[in-house]
């Protein structure tokens, strides 16, 4: 079997954010690896650190961030040690970034057609008149109609949709080897999300990039992914192959999530949901973050905090009873 | 074209507005306590006779509204009537004293304007530092001083005691320096207090997170990106500010005894002198008017989104 080529690398990241509370850890030593070519799904509920990891990784965090320790490897290269101008040339050409509310991401003085062209022109040296061209077949290319009319508008006169459209476009006509997506369908509607989905699959396929797609929802995670690291309190809790995690999930968190939108389907019975709320950051709790809300707790699980330690081939997980979460779900 | 029904629809509203105001003057003119003739005369005895006889002659006998139908007639021929102390013509008095008024202007607004654009973006840059902190103070103690005062203090200093720069009446453009100045300080804390707060909000805006992310350097991103919005506001500010400046002209050029319109209008105010008192705010207003068209154009074009929200098409 071919061993698939590490293309991102993060080890050990600690990011808090400064707040006059007290530092969040929003990051607490995480370590993972996105293959070439895969889509990866990092999953979790709100706050818990899958924006602040993705906004790491091409230093894009604000400024009351500080990363404490670890390194992100991009291609072999630290991107946390890389240098400002190194930083820049990677930025929009290997690395590249949509983010969550599409309605703010544009700046609003400036001509769609622009913001997309600039990226080339940055990137490849074109000349304005090249990378505008360029800029209208990438606007057309994610379903922008009239490309070349619409090029010449401003933002305010996109949709939402239309919007999410252009930031694909502009972050992707330069090729990058990286697409990080976060929440990309978050502020959208449910029938521009499949849509917006539908796109962002086939781009990679397309251009063979990677994606990597931050999301709160195990509906996206099932229907494009292929390997999904679930994150709870600042921590990876579990990493595995799409089918695995869904047929067989080891760690109590992921089975709880997976259950919620399993449940739906039992058209009579009660949502499922995981008793309790996320820790606060500032004071995360004592051995495994999960155990004030798990089924499963013992002693142990107070006390000791579990490592992330791989199982089964391809299956990593950080649970003291991963033996006993295996196979039985929650709601039968 | 939708910025161009934008901008005629813009200068009508204007026209009525100047009227307004020209009718609202005339009438607290022709309100005002105490008599234009008895000040004509000055002491000088001469008969009722006589007295009315210049009343009608000044048309002072007529109804205010009259009175005020007959000024325009004539303003609208470009005629702003005679000075009832001087005897001469409002025109030539005010062409004689606007380019002081307006190279003083003009000066003092691209001064306070340059100092305090360039200080708020550093500061902005700069957030929480050391030069943040000194700039940002002496913004504040700027912006408290009054204009008059620190007018007197510059005359201290550069016309007493280093004698420089004259302190009084009009020798040649270097005597505009130190009225310039007074007139920029307290304007240009404002204005740097403005763009600070305006840089750091767009700083903090999804879009320039954007910017970044495409891989701009960062000159790109602070000037196309982060400065082209932040200065919207400051370039409205820009365009309300410079009819307030005659405002603050009528007490610095009285204070620098300088030959402007703003020492005109104070002079004519005192000797209720209306015809050179309502040739001058006419053109204040007029300039109002004009300054303010021009900034919501200006802001047009700097800001799409403005077209539409304030009807106009797309």
């Amino acid at each position: 079997m071919r061993v698939p080529e590490v293309l991102l690398d993060v080890r050990d990241l600690r990011i808090c954010y400064e707040t006059s509370r007290g530092c969040v850890k929003a990051v607490d030593g995480v370590s993972l690896e996105v293959y070439a070519g895969e889509t990866f799904c990092l999953v979790g509920e709100t706050g818990c650190g899958k924006s602040t990891l993705a906004l790491a990784i091409p230093r894009l965090l604000p400024p009351n961030a500080r990363i404490l320790s670890g390194s992100i490897l991009f291609k072999g290269v630290d991107l946390l040690r890389v240098s400002d101008s190194k930083l820049q040339e990677l930025r929009g050409k290997e690395i590249a970034m949509i983010f969550q509310n599409p309605m703010t991401s544009l700046n609003p003085v400036h001509r769609v057609g622009f913001q997309v062209a600039e990226v080339p022109v940055t990137h490849f040296k074109m000349s304005w008149r090249e990378a505008l061209a360029t800029a209208v077949r990438q606007l057309g290319r994610v379903g922008i109609a009239d490309p070349d009319l619409r090029s010449r508008d401003y933002p305010h006169t996109f949709s939402g949709g239309m919007k999410q459209r252009s930031m694909i476009a502009m972050m992707t006509t330069c090729k990058p080897s990286l697409l990080i997506a976060d929440e990309p369908t978050t502020a959208l509607d449910v029938t521009i999300q499949a849509q917006i989905l539908k796109l962002l699959h086939e781009l990679k396929n397309e251009y063979g990039l990677t994606l990597l797609l931050i999301t709160h929802n195990f509906g996206i995670v099932a229907e494009v992914c292929d390997r999904v690291g679930v994150m709870y309190a600042g921590k990876i809790v579990e990493v595995a192959d799409v089918t695995e995690v869904f047929e067989a999930p080891l760690h109590p968190y992921t089975k709880g999530l997976i259950d919620c939108v399993v449940a739906r389907r039992k058209s009579k019975s009660r949502l499922n949901q995981i008793p309790g709320t996320p820790p606060s950051l500032l004071n995360p709790p004592t051995g495994c973050r999960f155990h004030p809300r798990c089924a499963y707790v013992t002693h142990e699980c107070v006390k000791e905090e579990p490592r992330l330690i791989e199982v089964r081939k391809n299956h990593l997980v950080a649970c003291h009873n991963y033996e006993k979460v295996g196979g039985v779900s929650w709601s039968s | 074209m939708g910025l161009l029904t934008y901008v005629v629809k813009k200068l009508l509203i204007g026209i009525p507005v100047i009227f307004g105001v020209t009718i609202i003057l005339f009438y607290i003119m022709y309100m005002l306590p105490g008599d234009p003739i008895k000040l004509l005369l000055a002491g000088e005895r001469v008969t009722p006779a006589k007295i009315e006889e210049l009343r009608r002659a000044w048309g002072l006998d007529q109804p205010v509204y009259i009175q005020y139908f007959y000024w325009l007639s004539h303003v609208v021929r470009g005629d702003l009537g005679v000075s009832i102390v001087t005897k001469e013509p409002v025109t030539l008095l005010i062409s004689q004293r606007l380019p002081y008024t307006l190279a003083l202007m003009l000066i003092s607004t691209l001064l306070s304007y340059a100092i305090g654009v360039l200080s708020g973006v550093l500061t902005a840059l700069r957030r929480g530092t050391l030069v943040d902190s000194v700039v940002s103070i002496t913004g504040i103690v700027g912006y408290s001083i009054p204009g008059f005062w620190f007018g007197l203090m510059l005359m201290l200093a550069f016309g007493r005691y280093l004698q420089i720069l004259p302190i009084s009446g009009y020798e040649g453009p270097h005597s505009l320096i130190l009225p310039a100045l007074s007139l920029a300080l307290p304007s240009s804390a404002y204005v740097m207090r403005l763009t600070r707060a305006e840089m750091i909000e767009v700083l903090n805006e999804d879009y320039i997170r954007t910017a970044w992310a495409k891989g701009l350097n960062e000159r790109r991103v602070l000037l196309v990106h982060a400065l082209r919005n932040a200065m919207i506001p400051v370039v409205v500010m820009f365009f309300l500010d410079i009819p307030w400046l005659i405002g603050g002209a009528v007490v610095i050029e009285t204070l620098f005894a300088l030959p402007g319109m703003g020492r005109l209008l104070y002079v004519s105010i005192i000797r209720q002198d209306y015809a050179v008192v309502q040739g001058i705010v006419l053109i204040i207003t007029v300039l109002t008017v004009v300054f303010n068209t021009l900034g919501d154009i200006v802001v047009a074009v700097l800001d799409p989104r403005v077209r539409v929200e304030r009807g106009g098409g797309v």
